[in-house]
């Protein structure tokens, strides 16, 4: 009679085919754990291309790890195996360290998500909408419609600008009024067509004020917030408005000015044309 | 003062409503029917294509207009001081739209959304962490109001303090999700603020009208369609009050 103990294929024994079965169905199951909480949990986050490829790499490599623990019960010499293994990887390492580098990148930014699908961003000297976000690359559309391939690996160590993040942008302009004209009178109006306006926050509240008396002009201040999402177009078209608003109400915007004084005095003659003959 | 009993409403069409700064109409015109709203100098026009049906007239949720970008309503109110563990019920008003709902084989489609308004937006909270809401002032009272029921509704605000400190509250905000609208000639809400401290808490939209005989309005948040599970809060976690 068969022991458990005795040799059944080579050495192995009936145990460690039993071993070796166990500790392949607790890996698949693990495995697609796993797989289905990566789903679950990225599904919104990155394209389905990507998710099928974290899903699938994630699955074999925990399959890969599993054959990995249930090697001994082979009873193959793993020593001759890790040292080729190892010459192997280091080669592969080598050859594919720029696409590992970004492939991690990659999934620190889906975790960490510095940016979003239609987020206005600014990376490096790259400014535009972020299009997609894949395992290797982020791709943005620039304002002027360039597509614009990023490795991940530049995305993650480069400063990140995002300008839709956070829920509302301060608007700041400053302009100059005529010293003849009545400041008082520009505050009060800038005032009244800021409240008018539906995306010029009311809180924070906007804030109009002389910033400074320049050799040319009085300096108005104007600050104001605006949903981030509106940011570009609530910018130029209050400058605008502002401009003509200011007009309409009688005020002169101050230009370069330089008063000349004369050492000498200045005598002014006049002749009619009479006597200029 | 206009009766919303007048405009609120399902139109079998061709119709045409006007009144005061409202045209509402579908017209014939072979072989469809024009849609035609004129509110503020502003005009809208859309062809049908489709056999004769009907209309929907309802007041919507304020969050649409020039254009969607918040799903909050903030109703600031003059400040309000509840004592500890106590419930308070009172009145305030809110802003509306008004949406214009097409039906045909058990669908309804929003077709168009206006306003006798000019919408005014906010930021709750930090800019950071917060979020933007569509802005409106209120008075305060323990008595149903008198509002323009094309501009204004009247929410049912029951004020709880969970809380063991007397709080001063100002501010509600709340979230479209579940949103729900009645008419009869006026426009209501219920909601429910449970405050746990000056800082943080709670608003709930009911999804039962404050008096018996007024009809559930067609709403544009997600979801109208279904029936209605439990409803979702909103946590205000950047204060009740103004200066907090």
């Amino acid at each position: 009679m068969t022991s458990f103990s005795d040799p059944l294929i080579g050495e192995i024994t009936i145990y460690d085919l039993a071993a070796i079965a166990v500790i392949m169905v607790i890996t698949v199951i693990v495995a697609k754990l796993v797989t289905n909480h990566i789903k679950k949990r990225l599904s919104d986050k990155v394209g389905k291309d990507e998710l099928a490829i974290i899903v699938r790499v994630t699955y074999y490599g925990i399959i890969i790890l599993g054959i990995f623990i249930a090697l001994p019960y082979f009873r193959v010499n793993l020593s001759g195996l890790l040292v080729a293994g190892g010459v192997v990887g280091i080669i592969i390492g080598f050859a594919c360290q720029s696409v590992v580098s970004n492939l991690i990148s990659g999934l620190f930014i889906i975790v960490e998500r510095p940016v979003k699908l239609g987020d206005n961003i600014n990376i490096g000297d790259v400014f535009g909408t972020v299009e997609e976000i894949r395992v290797l690359s982020t791709t943005v559309s620039a304002t002027d419609g360039t597509y614009i391939r990023i490795p991940n690996e530049k995305v993650f160590t480069s400063n990140i600008i995002n300008y839709v993040t956070h829920a509302a942008r301060r608007i700041e302009y400053t302009i100059g009024i005529d010293y003849a004209d009545d400041a008082g009178r520009g505050v009060a109006v800038i005032h009244d067509l800021l409240a008018s306006h539906p995306f010029v926050l009311k809180n924070p509240k906007p804030q109009v004020f002389v910033k400074e008396l320049s050799p040319d002009a009085v300096n108005i201040s104007i600050l104001f917030w605006t949903p981030s999402s509106e940011y570009g177009d609530v910018r130029n078209e209050m400058l605008w408005r502002i401009k003509v608003a200011l007009e309409e109400a009688g005020l002169s915007f101050g230009s370069p000015r330089r008063m000349v004084r004369f050492g000498n005095e200045l005598r002014m003659e006049s002749r009619s044309p009479a006597e200029g003959r | 003062m206009l009766n919303a009993g007048s405009v609120f409403g399902v139109y079998p069409y061709p119709f045409r409503y006007e009144s005061g700064e409202i045209l509402v109409a579908v017209e014939q015109s072979d072989p469809f029917y024009t849609y035609t709203r004129v509110c503020r100098g502003a005009r809208v026009e859309k062809v049908i294509a489709s056999p004769p049906g009907t209309i929907l007239i309802h007041p919507v949720e304020p969050l649409t207009l020039p254009k969607q970008v918040t799903r909050f309503l903030e109703i600031r109110f003059p400040p309000v001081v509840v004592e500890p563990l106590a419930e308070k019920t009172l009145y305030v008003t809110f802003p509306l739209d008004i949406g214009v709902f097409i039906e045909g084989k058990g669908d309804i489609e929003k077709m168009d959304v206006f306003s006798l308004r000019e919408p005014q937006y906010s930021l709750y909270g930090p800019s950071d962490r917060g979020v933007i809401t569509r802005y409106h002032e209120s008075g305060i009272t323990g008595q149903i109001p008198t509002t323009d029921p094309f501009r204004e509704g009247v929410m049912r605000l029951a004020l709880k303090n969970a809380s063991r400190n007397w709080i001063e509250v100002s501010r509600a905000v709340f979230e479209n999700t579940n949103m729900v609208l009645f008419h009869d000639e006026m426009v209501g809400m219920t909601a429910r603020m449970e405050i746990f401290s000056g800082l943080v808490a709670e608003t709930k939209i009911g999804d039962r009208p404050f008096r018996e005989g007024m009809k559930r309005s067609v709403g544009l948040s997600s979801g109208r369609k279904a029936t209605f599970v439990e409803q979702k809060g909103f946590l205000m976690e950047h204060g009740a009050a103004d200066g907090i």
